[in-house]
């Protein structure tokens, strides 16, 4: 009825062409099909995704502007450090190769940053799984004194006095109005971009058999066997609670969350995507290097391990085996991918 | 503008862009409905005596000296039920209250005599679920979890000689079973009606036995502090919640 009473305006002015033009072309931008416009799609050899926000569908600005914010030590209480600092693109989004995470300050982390990678399909996060919505997880490190020790409230306030985000929110939430809910909803959006499926091991998922050699292969297959109950493919994980014997620190896991016995000392099952690029490993990264890692299962773990892991025996050429597979779940498009970096 | 024709063209789009804006319907102006207030008075004991925000008082029960420095809670998914059942439900029915933001109102009720009111002490599990939320959900008010997602119901602290730190730190929530916390209670208005309609705007009137909290007696010797989903925060919030009663209706 509007557009109505528009066009009548326009046809009584003496520029009614102009006006008729701009009307078509109008309706012509609001033919576009959600296809064209989306910035991204999930891969295809992927489960259905668990992140549900109606009102944060993927665009291009909000992206932008969370990559923007994901880099930026201005969410700190000293200005050191930003999501970026312990999340590293080159070591698949997690920290560079230590055991625990250093904030604000030098002060020390409790568990070993893990990478954030295929997010979309997590239902909850931490090792604990104590957050249960990607939109509110950035919260727990930015407001933890450990890490970037600042309050949403003064986080926005930085935010505010930053000319170079005035734009930006503009044309990611149509107004230079900033909100909590602004902040977490272009963070989740970036994140949600940190997709990893173009692994060799992808690609053979996906049926190309020449893209694992014959040890990577048989290593494919002694995975399926031992591992894959708990790192379900093709994600790598199912997100459980696992007890897989790790017990060398205070930290009573999953039982933080529910209080229950049956879950201490379980931790959520990480995935294995770019594994070879994340250490070290386990929840407080006490250990090392892969082979260690592989090792650890092939002797069938410890008396606090999970039965289905004291089951486990393999030869020294089975864990060599499955070495080699892990090494083809690097994807090197995903590291690389400059529409991710800093 | 040398064209008239323009200048009435464009009076005429003013016009209709106005009357467009006006075409949303006004709750409170309809014959059908009603507006509430609601006053939640604060109390302490058993005999009511006036609630000291910020000063000492003795509680009834444990004898603990307490200086109440916060008390904030969550009172939500209102629902006001007439005698035959009908029931009316306030959207977005979330308010954090505490003794100095103690009276709200509530809009767009249909017309009718209302025997009882329903009232949650805490946040809906699905809405500890949803996500980021605004309004008094909005995670910076204090009263949310960060760690381990969810809301915090009921957010006591304070100081008292009693507690071994020299303080008392509650922060009341969970919702998962078999932790949780969140608590219903139904007021019946006894022989009371609340007349809604679109004359009047009547007040109700609540009390909330603020001692209840350290009912059982739960003394600040035992527990100070409570700061995670458990039995305390389930059995604590229990308390609180059935220290509220009906008192009158001013119409």
């Amino acid at each position: 009825m509007v557009s109505g009473l528009i066009t009548y305006t326009l046809r009584k002015l003496p520029c009614a062409r102009l006006g008729i033009i701009v009307t078509v072309l109008l309706s012509l931008e609001a033919c576009k099909t959600e296809e064209e416009t989306k910035p991204w799609s999930p891969p295809g050899h992927f489960p259905t995704m668990v992140y549900q926000n109606a009102n944060n569908e993927p665009n291009a600005e909000r992206i932008a502007l969370g990559k923007a914010l994901f880099y930026d030590p201005l969410l700190s209480s000293s200005g050191t450090i930003s999501c970026g600092s312990c999340h590293a693109q080159v070591h698949g989004f997690s920290d560079h190769n230590t055991p625990l995470s250093f904030g604000v300050h030098n002060r020390l982390g409790s568990r070993n940053t893990p990478p954030l990678v295929n997010l979309a399909w997590s239902p909850n996060f931490m090792w604990d799984g104590g957050i249960n919505h990607l939109d509110v997880m950035p919260i727990a490190p930015i407001t933890n004194p450990v890490e970037m020790d600042i309050s949403l409230a003064e986080a926005l306030e930085k935010i505010r006095s930053q000319s170079r985000y005035k734009n930006m929110v503009s044309l990611a939430f149509g107004d230079t109005a900033w909100s909590e809910k602004r902040l977490l909803y272009a963070l989740s959006q970036f994140m949600l971009t940190l997709q990893s499926s173009n692994s060799r091991y992808d690609q053979f998922y996906k049926g190309q058999t020449s893209a694992l050699n014959e040890i990577e292969k048989t290593g494919y297959r002694l995975f399926q066997k031992h591992c894959s109950s708990c790192h379900v493919e093709p994600l790598t994980t199912g997100y459980t609670y696992e007890r897989n014997g790790m017990v060398c620190t205070d930290d009573m896991g999953r039982m933080k969350i529910t209080n229950s016995l049956q879950d201490q000392y379980k931790f959520k099952v990480p995935t294995l995507r770019n594994i070879a690029v994340t250490y070290p490993y386990m929840h407080d990264g006490s250990i090392k290097s892969l082979f260690e890692v592989v090792a650890f299962y092939a002797e069938g773990g410890n008396s606090n391990s999970d039965p289905r892991i004291q089951n486990i025996s393999m030869s020294q050429t089975e864990q060599d085996q499955i070495l080699a597979f892990l090494q083809s779940l690097t994807d090197y498009s995903f590291l690389s991918n400059p529409a991710l970096s800093e | 503008m040398k064209n008239p024709t323009n200048l009435v063209a464009i009076a005429m789009l003013a016009l209709g862009l106005i009357s467009f804006s006006s075409c949303k319907e006004d709750p409170i102006d309809s014959p059908d409905q009603g507006a509430l207030s609601i006053e939640i008075e604060h109390v302490w004991g058993m005999n009511e005596k006036p609630f000291l925000f910020g000063e000492t008082m003795v509680h009834p029960m444990t004898g603990d000296s307490l200086t109440i420095s916060t008390l904030t809670y969550y009172v939500s998914n209102l629902i006001l039920t007439q005698m035959d059942g009908t029931q009316w439900k306030e959207e977005n029915s979330y308010r954090l209250i505490d003794p100095q933001t103690n009276t709200f109102d509530l809009s767009g009720i249909p017309k009718g005599s209302y025997s009882s009111m329903t009232m949650t002490i805490g946040v809906d599990s699905l809405h500890n679920c949803s996500g980021l939320q605004e309004g008094a959900l909005n995670p910076s008010k204090g009263m949310f979890w960060s760690w381990n997602t969810g809301y915090i119901f009921i957010r006591c602290e304070g100081q008292s000689p009693s507690s071994s730190k020299g303080a008392f730190t509650y922060h009341l929530g969970g919702y998962l079973p078999p932790n949780n916390a969140i608590q219903t209670r139904t007021l019946n208005f006894g022989s009371s009606f609340l007349e809604i309609s679109a004359n009047s705007k009547p007040t109700l009137h609540l009390k909330s036995n603020v001692a209840k909290l350290w009912h059982g007696p739960v003394k600040v010797s035992d527990l100070s502090a409570v700061h995670m989903p458990g039995s305390n925060a389930v059995s604590m919030s229990a308390n609180f919640a059935d220290g509220f009663r009906f008192d009158h209706i001013h119409p």
